[in-house]
């Protein structure tokens, strides 16, 4: 069923029964998730961690020729000043204060609008919503309706409000869902004949991570565009008459293809996250076979694989074990991976799990039951927890929480800002790990650190303590 | 009214609170807010190598508000969150934050608070939310927060040290170089005998704003610093005396210093001891640069882009120890408090560059130093792109300041003014150095 005459997309909760909060082990959860409707559990011990506004932000500012309206208080706007550190972002904020919160911002928010349409030239103007502006109820709607006959370019209400999900991704749905009803060109809908080109669809990935999968399309001589992040308007509006899309990770941009397909006709293949031998290996197959260059494609997967294996030590990790703060789609392939080079998984802290991905929890049955999972948007405090009573070789996480459970785990490793898709990034996984060994002293330093903040008596108790279920 | 801005660099009020809260060792912020507030503070200031505490990012504690708690309230889940941070972390001092939906809603966070400190847990609170202004405001209402509320919690003690004095006014993170410069600030009033409540640095902490009480002065150093110092002398009448900036230089180190010891009756000899001291190790190192004044630095036209307090130090070092032309000086911290538009730091900064303008916004700012005719640009990262993807070449000194690692580096006092020097003399010649590779290009032989 499409969503796209939706004016507003619903949140992963509500639509996929979105589970971000247990704490338990493999088997408990996979009893958990395998019933109709996943049940909500809440934590009464938080700590803070991206909400959808900040999805939603990073994925808007990597669209080029575009300019961001954050309407809200002016530390709503903040977040960005990470992203312009690597890109021109033209972003504005409507500066609300206190009295805003009383009378309206809906005049700040055209003034703004008007301005970064003046200043930028921008074809499209997003307005992003805060949680100030949700309670207050402003009629961004209005203000748009009103703009749209003053100005050249399209303005597009991104409805993030920061409280109504406990699933940031929503923000990227937020987004995608927005671009699908407002961006992308609707006479697509009609158009039998694709161009020759495909979408891929990224959204969290780095740009190295988005390199290595785009050498793979150029050694391929695959036309691509990359959306959303990464893209233009003019890329996006021609969504529609691409011949297929792929997602470089399903959970985060199925929703776009999923739409693309039913509503516009173009295909959407559904492909593993490329990560690791299996994983990369997946992706090409499928996106190959759905364009018709199989043969070509098994050759070149064929040579990678060959060239790789003769690097790669399989007893690279010798039994050492390893917990993966991951996505539940990378994890697929990454404990494959985990396990080709001699590894087992000693443990997984994954963002979520809902009805729509937990068949991939299948697909690691392999791992032991009783290894610990905990399913959460940060929360490190139950990481530290976990891993004080579970010890692991290696903590790997593709955030940015190592340097944090670097005295809970003998090495810590952060794959934030490195390559980990397609083949480049098996060479560059498996040359990290490969380092570990002629940097212990850098890890004993690291792990034998101070660590008295956190009280030896929680440490001591389940680590699933504040971990409740909802009632409603 | 307040209009909208374009790449803004300051951050809300909370995120002023909180980056305040995360520099004191010992406290643990407990905030009252939709999950994401305190990481759009942790995302802004990573991107200056600025999020180098440990209660940062995704280890802040915090209610995560959801929808339900702004329909039926929070009050009851911030309970919860208090009673539960208490058992997991070990902290000196708690500190709940409010936010901008908390503010909202009206939760009584007050309340939520006291109910804990009534079971003798040492825990206050800061009601300024996001919506109440700036990062800035944020550091100023939180320091005075802490003062007026720590009796609550903690024995203050009453005997006075007549040496020891605070420092107020170097604002962690907002200074880029907070730790540097006030490590420094500390050598020097030690150097003269005092001791030195930094609050903000290495071996600082909770202690220190207990014994706060106990000092003999406050040292404002910018008008942010004005309002807990005020505190501390309404509440236990230790006397306040307000600079508009960190000395940076050998002249004003000693004309501070001589200023300081008078206050606190210090002996001439022990700061006459110290003053050539310091007159002196500056000057052996300056002198081993003093060519490159000549022949690389003076003629350079300059902008410096800042908070005002910054903007002075920086810009009176370089004028009077480089000579330096200084062309234009925009200060970036002032939108959010209502000064009058005469007061003695615009006379200070009139004296320092021929243009003087207040703005943090980036399109406004972007179009001044277009204007002017710039060569150089001390500010911060956003201030130093050009929508041509080039760089301004310059320095960084405010923030932001992209791809920086900051430890411990400093620009003021003497061995920071030292720092400071050798930075912009090196900006200087790889400047000089690219224009004459140019220049060489331009002159190359042409023989058809």
């Amino acid at each position: 069923m499409s969503f796209i005459d939706e004016r507003r997309v619903q949140t992963r909760e509500k639509r996929l029964t979105t589970l971000s909060n247990y704490n338990g082990t493999l088997k408990g959860i996979n009893d958990e998730v395998d019933v109709s409707e996943i049940k909500q559990k809440i934590r009464t011990l938080s700590q803070s961690n991206y909400d959808e506004i900040l999805y939603a932000l990073n994925a808007l500012s990597f669209i080029d020729e575009t300019a961001i309206v954050i309407h809200g208080v002016i530390g709503c706007a903040a977040s960005i000043l990470e992203q312009n550190s690597s890109r021109n972002v033209h972003w504005y904020s409507s500066n609300l204060n206190e009295r805003d919160t009383i009378l309206g911002g809906d005049e700040k928010l055209r003034k703004t609008v008007l301005r970064a349409y003046e200043e930028v030239h921008a074809r499209l103007i997003f307005i992003v919503g805060t949680p100030v502006v949700a309670i207050n109820n402003d009629d961004v709607n209005s203000v748009i309706l009103e703009l749209e006959d003053e100005i050249d370019a399209k303005v597009v209400y991104i409805t993030t409000d920061g409280f109504k999900t406990k699933t940031p991704v929503t923000g990227y749905d937020i987004v995608l869902h927005s671009l699908l009803r407002n961006v992308v060109d609707r006479t697509a809908i009609d158009t039998t004949e694709k161009r020759d080109f495909i979408n891929v669809v990224t959204l969290s990935e780095n740009a190295k991570n988005v390199a290595s999968i785009v050498k793979i399309l150029k050694d391929l001589d695959i036309n691509y565009q990359l959306l959303p992040r990464f893209s233009d308007v003019n890329s996006i509006k021609k969504a529609g008459y691409a011949k297929a899309t792929i997602t470089l990770n399903p959970d985060e941009g199925e929703y776009f293809a999923k739409e693309l397909e039913e509503v516009f006709g173009v295909k959407y293949i559904k492909s593993s996250v490329p990560i690791g031998f299996r994983g990369s290996r997946h992706f090409i197959q499928k996106l190959s076979k759905a364009l018709g260059i199989e043969e070509k494609a098994n050759e070149y997967i064929r040579k990678q694989e060959e060239e790789l294996d003769k690097r790669i030590n399989r007893k690279l990790l010798d039994g050492k074990s390893v917990f993966l703060d991951i996505d539940l789609a990378s994890a697929i392939h990454f404990t494959e991976f985990i396990e080709k080079i001699g590894g087992e998984v000693g443990g997984l802290g994954i963002r979520y799990i809902d009805s729509n991905n937990r068949d991939n929890l299948k697909k690691i049955n392999s791992l032991n039951n009783s290894i610990p999972v905990i399913v959460a948007n940060g929360q490190l405090f139950e990481k530290y927890n976990v891993l004080k009573k579970n010890e692991v070789d290696y903590y790997i996480s593709f955030d940015n929480q190592a340097g944090y459970l670097a005295q809970y785990a003998n090495v810590s490793i952060s794959l934030e800002a490195s390559t980990y898709l397609g083949y480049e990034g098996v060479a560059e996984l498996v040359k990290i790990i490969e380092n570990v060994k002629s940097r212990g002293d850098f890890y004993d330093y690291l792990r034998n650190r101070d660590n008295s903040k956190i009280k030896l008596s929680w440490l001591r108790k389940s680590a699933n303590w504040f971990v409740k279920q909802e009632v409603n | 009214m307040q209009t909208c801005v374009k790449s803004p660099r300051n951050g809300c009020a909370l995120h002023g609170v909180l980056q305040t809260v995360q520099a004191i060792n010992g406290v643990v912020p407990i905030v009252h807010s939709n999950s994401g507030c305190a990481i759009q503070s942790y995302l802004s200031n990573k991107s200056s190598g600025l999020d180098n505490t440990y209660f940062t990012g995704q280890n802040v504690f915090s209610t995560d508000a959801q929808e339900r708690h702004i329909i039926f309230g929070g009050a009851s889940r911030l309970r919860e969150q208090i009673k539960n941070t208490i058992k997991v972390v070990n902290g000196d001092l708690y500190i709940v934050l409010n936010s901008c939906v908390s503010a909202m809603v009206g939760d009584d966070v007050e309340a939520m608070t006291r109910e804990s400190r009534e079971q003798g847990e040492t825990i206050i609170e800061s009601l300024t939310a996001g919506l109440h202004g700036d990062s800035h405001y944020g550091y100023e209402s939180v320091v005075t927060d802490i003062i007026k509320k720590l009796p609550l919690v903690v024995n203050i003690p009453e005997e006075k040290n007549d040496k020891l004095v605070n420092i107020f006014g170097i604002l962690p993170k907002e200074d880029i170089y907070y730790r540097g410069n006030l490590a420094e600030i500390k050598r020097i009033l030690e150097g003269i005998g005092l001791s030195v409540n930094t609050f903000f640095s290495y071996g600082n902490g909770v202690e220190e704003f207990k014994n706060a009480s106990t000092a003999a002065l406050s040292i404002s150093f910018s008008r942010w610093g004005n309002a807990p110092a005020k505190a501390l002398e309404e509440l236990y009448g230790v006397k306040n005396v307000e600079f508009s900036n960190v000395p940076t230089g050998p002249i004003e180190v000693a004309e501070f210093v001589r200023k300081i010891a008078a206050e606190l009756g210090v002996s001439s000899d022990v700061v006459d001891a110290f003053v050539e001291k310091e007159e002196k190790e500056f000057d052996y190192y300056y002198q081993g640069v003093i060519d490159d004044f000549y022949n690389e630095a003076g003629s350079k036209s300059l902008a410096i882009v800042a908070d005002e307090s910054v903007a002075i130090r920086v810009g009176g070092f370089l004028k009077r120890y480089i000579g330096a032309d200084i062309k234009t000086i925009i200060v970036t911290d002032r939108v959010s408090k209502k000064e009058s538009s005469d007061d003695s730091e615009n006379d200070v900064l009139n004296t320092i560059a021929n243009e003087v303008y207040y703005t943090q916004d980036g399109k406004e700012i972007s179009d001044i130093l277009s204007n002017n005719n710039i060569e150089l640009v001390l500010g911060s990262s956003l201030d130093r792109n050009l929508a041509n993807g080039k760089k301004r070449t310059g320095l960084d000194i405010s923030f932001p300041a992209y791809n920086k690692a900051i430890v411990n580096k400093s620009y003021v006092g003497i061995r920071g003014a030292l720092t400071l020097l050798e930075d912009y003399l090196t900006v200087v010649k790889e400047d000089n150095h690219a224009k004459e590779l140019e220049l060489l290009e331009y002159i190359g032989q042409n023989v058809g």
